[in-house]
C-alpha cells in the first residue's frame, strides 16, 4: 500500500519539473522561496545596520569629524552612481516582467544590462578609490602612518624625476653653519610640531593673537641659517620695537633644552614652510642654505605647496600638482591644522561602508551572470521565474543601501 | 539484518517486517550518500555526530582546566596554556557545540516530521549549513595550528586586536562563518514551519518544541547578522588598523562590547529557549498528562526571544556605561524573569497529579528544573547593579551561566537525545545505565558548579591561573566533581554506542508521545511517514495504550480496539 501511496507522489511531480518533491504545489514552493527571500534580506539589512549603527555613534560623538571629512569625496561621482544603480534596478524589474510576460529575448536584454550598469558602478567606485589611496585618505592606522608624506596627487611620480636631479645637485654640504651638520628636517617636522606650530600653526599659517604667519615670510628668506639660529635662540620680546605682533617669541621657541643641532633641524624645516607663495616649484626648496634668487611666481596648486619638502639630503622632496578629482578648495587634510581629531574615523566608516557594499554588488553581478546564463538556456517562464524574482530582490536591495550611503556619506550638511 | 533480526523480541512480527523495509538510514549506502544527501534526518544525524565531537573536544579542555587548578600553583601547564585553554573551552562550546545543539542536529531531525512535512523548506540550503559548520569548525582547528588564541570566547578589544597570539583572525572567522550556519538553519526553520505544516497543522496544534524552535530561530535571524558585522570589523581591525575599536586610532573599545553583547545576550537564548522547548515535550509525555496552559508557554518563548533583545548592556555594568543605562538595563533584565518563570510554573502544573514515569528523559528533565531554577535565579543577583560590582568577573559568574548552559541547556539536551534516540537510530538503549548516568552527571555537576558559587561570592576572581590557600578546597571539590561528570559522560557514549551495535529493536513509540513523528516508523522512511499522519492534539494522550508485546505505544479507538 505505501508502495502505492509512492507511485502517486511521484506521478504527481512529473506535472512540473520544478516543483521539489517536499512541497505540495508551485504556489507553495514560491511562496515558500519568497518568504525565505525577504528573511535572507533582513538579516542582509541587519549586517549592514551594524555599520549604519556605527555611522551613527561615530557621528553623534564627533560631528566634527564627519562634517570635515566627507568634503574629501567626490560628489559628483557618487551622485552618477546613485543613478546607475537606480536605472539598473529599473532595468532589473523589467527583467523580472519579460520572464512574468514569456519575453524571452527582452530578459537577455535586460539582465545583460542590469550586469553593465553594475559594471559602471564598480568601474567609478575603482576611480574614486583610487583618488583616496593615492591621497592616503584611508582608514585609521594607514592614514596615520601616511606611508608617503607629501606625495599628494597625480602628478607625483613626474615630481620625483625632476627632483632626483635637484638632489645631486644639492649633494653639497652646507655653508651656513659649518660647526653644525645640515639640518634634518625629518626630524625638524616633528619638534616643530610638538613646539613651534603651538603659535604658527602646523603649516606654518600664523594664528591670530599669537605667531606670524611664516609662509613666504621675506624676513626668514633674508636670513640665512646661522642668522635664524641666532634670532630663534634670542627670540623676540614684545618690547623689541622690531616686535610686530606684542607677542613674545620664547628663546628657542619656549623650550631651553634644545641644542643648537636640534634648532637646525627645526629651521630646515622652517624653511619649508617660509617657502616664497607661489614658489611651487622644487628649485626654490633645494637650495635652503643659500640665497636663493626670486623665483617668478607659478599660479596653481596653492594648497599644497606650503607642504613642499626640500631635497637637500635625499630624494624626499616633490613637487606636488592636485590629484584628478581633487577640489582645489579643500585643504590637504593630512597637514591641515584646523583638521579635528581622529578625522580618519570617517575614512574607516566610508571604506567599510562602502567596501561592504561593494562585495554585495560584486555577489550581486554574479547572481545576474547565473540568471543570464539560465536565460540564455531558455529556462524561464510565465510558470516559472523565481529565480530571476528572487535574483531581482537581491539587486533591489543592494540598491536601496546604496541610497542610503550616497547622503550619508557624501551630502552630509 | 541478521542480528537486527535476532534481537527483536518475541512477539514483534510487526517490527520484523518493518526493520527489512527501507529507511532513511539504509536507504542508500556509503559516505558519498550522506556527504550529499538532502534529507533533513541525515543532515541532522551528521550535525549530531559534529557537535558530539566539538562537546568532546570542549569537554576534555574543562577537565584539563579542573585538573590544573587541583592546587594554586601551576602543575599541568603554564600560564600562557591556561589562558589558550579557557578560551578554547568557552568558543568550542558555545559556537560548536551548545548554539547548533538542539536546534541543528535534533531540531533538523524531528522539526519536518513534527509538522507532518516531507523535508524542510530549503533542503540545499539546509545541507549548506552543515557545510557551513564543518568549514567553522576547520577555522577553529586552524587557528589552534597557528598558535591558539587566548581572548576569551567574547574576543574584547583592544586585547583581541593586540594579542600575541595568531590564532585570533582564524577562529573569529571561523565564528563568522558559524554564523552564517546558524542564520541559514533559523531562515529554514522560519520559513518550514510558516508554509509546510501538514494539513490541520495550526499554530497552536504544534508541539511546544517547535514554538521553542520557533522562536529560537527568529533570534538566530535577527541577531546573527550583528555577530557577522561585529566580528568582521574586529577582523579588519586586527588585519588592517581600521581604528573603529582602537583607543590610540580614535575607535571605542566599549562598542565592541555593546556590539558583541547585542548579538550575545540573544544568543543566550537561542541556546536555552530550544532547550526550553524539549522540557514542554518531556514533562507532558512523561508525565501522561497535557501540558498546562499551552499558549502561555508558547508566548513566552517568543516573549523570551523579544526581551532577549533589550538587556545586552547588564554584561557592562562595570564598563563605564552611565548610571543611567545601568538602571535601564538592571530593570529590563529582571523582565526576562517572568516568561522564564511562566514556563517553569507550567511545567511544574503540569506534573501536579500526573503519572509519573522514571524514564531516563524524564530524569533529565527534572534535573532540568532544579539546575535551571537555581541558573535562573543566581541570574537576578548578577541583574542587580549592587551586588554585580561585587560579583562581576567572579567564579559567581561562571557558576551562574554553567548552570543555566549546562545545567539548562545540555541538560535538555541530552533528554532530547534519549528521548528521540530510538526514533533517530531505531534501537533502544539501556534504561538503568542511562538512570545511573543521569545520576552521576546531577552530582557531578553540582559538585563542580556550586562551589563555585561559594567561591565566586567569596571573590576568586574568573579565568585566574592561579589562587590563593583559602579557595584550596572549593577548587578541589570542583575539580572532583567534573572528574564524576565525565565519567557520566562516557557511562553515556557506551550505552549509546552499544545500543547502536545491540540494541532492543526500538518501537514506533516507545514513550507514548502523542506528537507526530511518533506515529511513523522507527528510524522513519526517507519520505518520513508512509501514510498521511493524523494531525491532533500534541498532548491528548487518552488514545495511546501501551502494548507489553511490542514493549511501545499503540493508538486505540474509544473502545480501546487498536487502530
Amino acid at each position: 500500500m505505501s508502495e502505492a501511496i509512492l507511485g502517486e507522489h511521484r506521478v504527481g511531480e512529473l506535472h512540473d519539473p520544478h516543483l521539489a518533491h517536499h512541497f505540495d504545489s508551485s504556489t507553495q514552493q514560491f511562496s515558500a522561496a519568497k518568504l525565505g527571500m525577504w528573511i535572507f534580506l533582513g538579516t542582509e539589512i541587519l549586517l549592514f545596520s551594524g555599520l549604519f549603527c556605527l555611522y551613527a555613534v561615530f557621528r553623534g560623538n564627533h560631528p566634527e569629524v564627519f562634517h570635515y571629512a566627507h568634503q574629501f569625496l567626490d560628489k559628483n561621482w557618487g551622485a552618477l552612481n546613485t543613478l546607475v544603480l537606480i536605472l539598473s534596478s529599473f532595468t532589473m524589474a523589467l527583467a523580472v516582467r519579460s520572464a512574468q510576460t514569456n519575453h524571452r529575448r527582452e530578459l537577455i536584454l535586460f539582465l545583460g544590462l542590469t550586469l553593465l550598469l553594475a559594471v559602471d558602478f564598480l568601474g567609478i567606485k575603482a576611480i574614486e578609490y583610487t583618488h583616496k589611496f593615492r591621497e592616503n585618505l584611508v582608514w585609521g592606522k594607514r592614514f596615520l602612518e601616511d606611508p608617503h608624506p607629501g606625495l599628494v596627487g597625480a602628478g607625483a611620480v613626474q615630481a620625483v624625476k625632476s627632483d632626483e636631479r635637484q638632489v645631486s645637485e644639492n649633494a653639497r654640504p652646507s655653508q651656513a653653519a659649518p660647526a653644525l651638520a645640515p639640518g634634518n628636517k625629518d626630524r625638524g617636522r616633528d619638534l616643530f610640531r610638538v613646539t613651534c606650530a603651538a603659535c604658527h600653526g602646523l603649516a606654518g599659517q600664523g594664528m591670530p593673537g599669537l605667531g606670524k604667519d611664516m609662509r613666504g615670510s621675506s624676513f626668514i628668506e633674508g636670513l640665512d641659517d646661522a642668522g635664524l639660529l641666532a634670532f630663534i635662540k634670542k627670540g623676540r620680546q614684545p618690547n623689541d620695537p622690531l616686535n610686530t605682533t606684542g607677542k613674545p617669541m620664547p628663546p628657542k621657541g619656549g623650550n631651553p633644552a634644545y641644542t643648537d643641532q636640534d634648532l637646525m633641524d627645526i629651521i630646515a624645516q622652517v624653511r619649508v614652510v617660509a617657502k616664497p607663495k607661489g614658489g611651487g616649484s622644487a628649485k626654490v626648496a633645494a637650495k635652503p642654505s643659500e640665497a636663493a634668487p626670486p623665483v617668478p611666481e607659478e599660479p596653481p596648486f596653492e594648497i599644497h605647496k606650503s607642504f613642499l619638502q626640500p631635497a637637500a639630503e635625499g630624494p624626499v622632496g616633490l613637487a606636488v600638482t592636485p590629484a584628478a578629482g581633487h577640489r582645489a578648495d579643500v585643504p590637504d587634510p593630512r597637514h591641515d591644522p584646523n583638521r579635528p581629531a581622529n578625522a580618519q574615523t570617517f575614512f574607516s566608516i566610508y571604506f567599510l561602508l562602502t567596501g561592504l557594499h561593494g562585495i554585495h554588488v560584486l555577489i550581486g553581478m554574479m547572481v545576474i551572470s547565473w540568471l543570464l546564463f539560465r536565460a540564455l538556456r531558455d529556462e524561464f517562464g510565465p510558470s516559472y521565474f523565481t529565480p530571476v524574482d528572487l535574483g531581482g530582490l537581491y539587486w533591489h536591495l543592494v540598491d536601496v543601501i546604496w541610497i542610503f550611503l550616497f547622503p550619508l556619506l557624501y551630502l552630509i550638511k | 539484518m541478521a542480528t537486527q533480526t535476532s534481537t527483536i523480541p518475541a512477539g514483534g512480527l510487526a517490527g520484523a517486517r518493518d526493520s527489512a523495509e527501507k529507511n532513511y538510514l539504509n536507504e542508500s549506502k556509503g559516505i558519498l550518500s550522506w556527504l550529499t544527501t538532502l534529507d533533513h534526518k541525515r543532515i541532522g544525524v551528521m550535525y549530531l555526530i559534529c557537535i558530539l565531537g566539538a562537546f568532546f573536544l570542549g569537554g576534555m579542555s574543562a577537565v584539563l582546566l579542573r585538573t590544573e587548578h587541583l592546587s594554586g600553583t601551576p602543575n599541568l601547564m603554564e600560564a600562557d596554556a591556561y589562558n589558550k585553554l579557557f578560551t578554547l573551552h568557552g568558543a568550542v562550546m558555545i559556537f560548536l557545540f551548545i548554539i547548533p545543539g538542539i536546534p541543528a542536529a535534533l531540531g533538523n531531525f524531528v522539526l519536518p516530521i513534527m509538522l507532518g512535512a516531507k523535508d524542510v523548506a530549503f533542503p540545499r540550503l539546509n545541507l549548506c549549513s552543515w557545510y557551513l559548520w564543518v568549514i567553522g569548525a576547520v577555522c577553529a582547528l586552524l587557528s589552534l595550528l597557528l598558535g591558539g588564541f587566548d581572548t576569551g570566547w567574547t574576543f574584547y578589544t583592544p586585547y583581541s586586536t593586540s594579542s600575541p597570539f595568531q590564532g585570533v583572525i582564524p577562529i573569529v572567522t571561523g565564528a563568522f562563518i558559524l554564523g552564517f550556519s546558524s542564520i541559514f538553519t533559523g531562515l529554514n526553520f522560519i520559513v518550514t514551519i510558516h508554509k509546510l505544516r501538514a494539513p490541520g497543522m495550526g499554530w497552536f496544534k504544534m508541539p511546544l518544541f517547535l514554538w521553542g524552535l520557533y522562536s529560537t530561530a527568529l533570534i538566530q535571524v535577527l541577531a546573527t547578522p550583528v555577530l557577522g558585522i561585529t566580528l568582521l570589523l574586529l577582523i579588519v581591525e586586527r588585519a588592517l588598523g581600521v581604528g573603529i575599536f582602537d583607543p590610540a586610532l580614535g575607535g571605542d573599545p566599549v562598542l565592541f562590547q555593546h556590539f558583541f553583547w547585542f548579538y550575545s545576550h540573544p544568543a543566550v537564548y537561542i541556546m536555552i529557549v530550544p532547550a526550553m522547548g524539549v522540557i514542554s515535550e518531556l514533562i507532558s509525555v512523561f508525565s501522561r498528562k497535557h501540558i498546562f496552559s499551552y499558549q502561555f508557554i508558547a508566548y513566552s518563548s517568543i516573549a523570551i526571544a523579544a526581551f532577549g533583545f533589550i538587556v545586552w548592556g547588564h554584561h557592562m555594568f562595570t564598563s563605564g556605561q552611565s548610571e543611567l543605562m545601568n538602571t535601564i538595563f538592571s530593570l529590563l533584565t529582571f523582565s526576562v524573569a517572568i516568561p522564564s518563570a511562566i514556563k517553569v510554573f507550567n511545567w511544574t502544573a503540569t506534573m501536579y497529579k500526573g503519572s509519573i514515569v522514571f524514564k531516563t528523559p524524564q530524569l533529565y528533565a527534572l534535573s532540568f528544573l532544579f539546575l535551571f531554577g537555581i541558573g535562573g535565579l543566581t541570574g537576578l543577583f548578577l541583574a542587580t547593579l549592587s551586588t554585580d560590582i561585587h560579583l562581576h568577573d567572579t567564579y559567581f559568574v561562571v557558576a551562574h551561566f554553567h548552570y543555566v548552559m549546562f545545567g539548562g541547556t545540555v541538560i535538555a539536551f541530552l533528554g532530547a537525545l534519549h528521548y528521540w534516540w530510538p526514533k533517530m537510530f531505531g534501537k533502544m538503549y539501556n534504561e538503568n545505565w542511562g538512570r545511573v548516568a543521569c545520576l552521576l552527571i546531577f552530582i557531578g555537576f553540582n559538585m563542580t558548579f556550586f562551589t563555585q558559587f561559594a567561591m565566586g561570592s567569596q571573590g576568586m576572581p574568573r579565568r585566574y591561573f592561579n589562587y590563593t590557600e583559602g579557595y584550596t578546597t572549593y577548587h578541589v571539590v570542583s575539580t572532583i566533581g567534573s572528574y564524576i561528570m565525565a565519567v557520566g559522560f562516557f557511562v553515556i557514549a557506551g550505552y549509546l554506542y552499544y545500543s547502536l551495535i545491540r540494541g532492543r529493536k526500538a518501537p514506533d513509540n516507545p514513550w507514548g508521545g502523542a506528537s507526530l513523528e511518533w506515529q511513523t516508523s522507527s528510524p522513519p522512511p526517507v519520505e518520513n511517514f508512509k501514510k498521511d499522519p493524523i494531525v491532533g492534539d500534541p498532548y491528548d494522550f487518552s488514545n495511546l495504550k501501551y502494548d507489553p508485546a511490542i514493549g511501545g505505544y499503540v493508538r486505540v479507538d474509544a473502545q480501546g480496539v487498536a487502530s
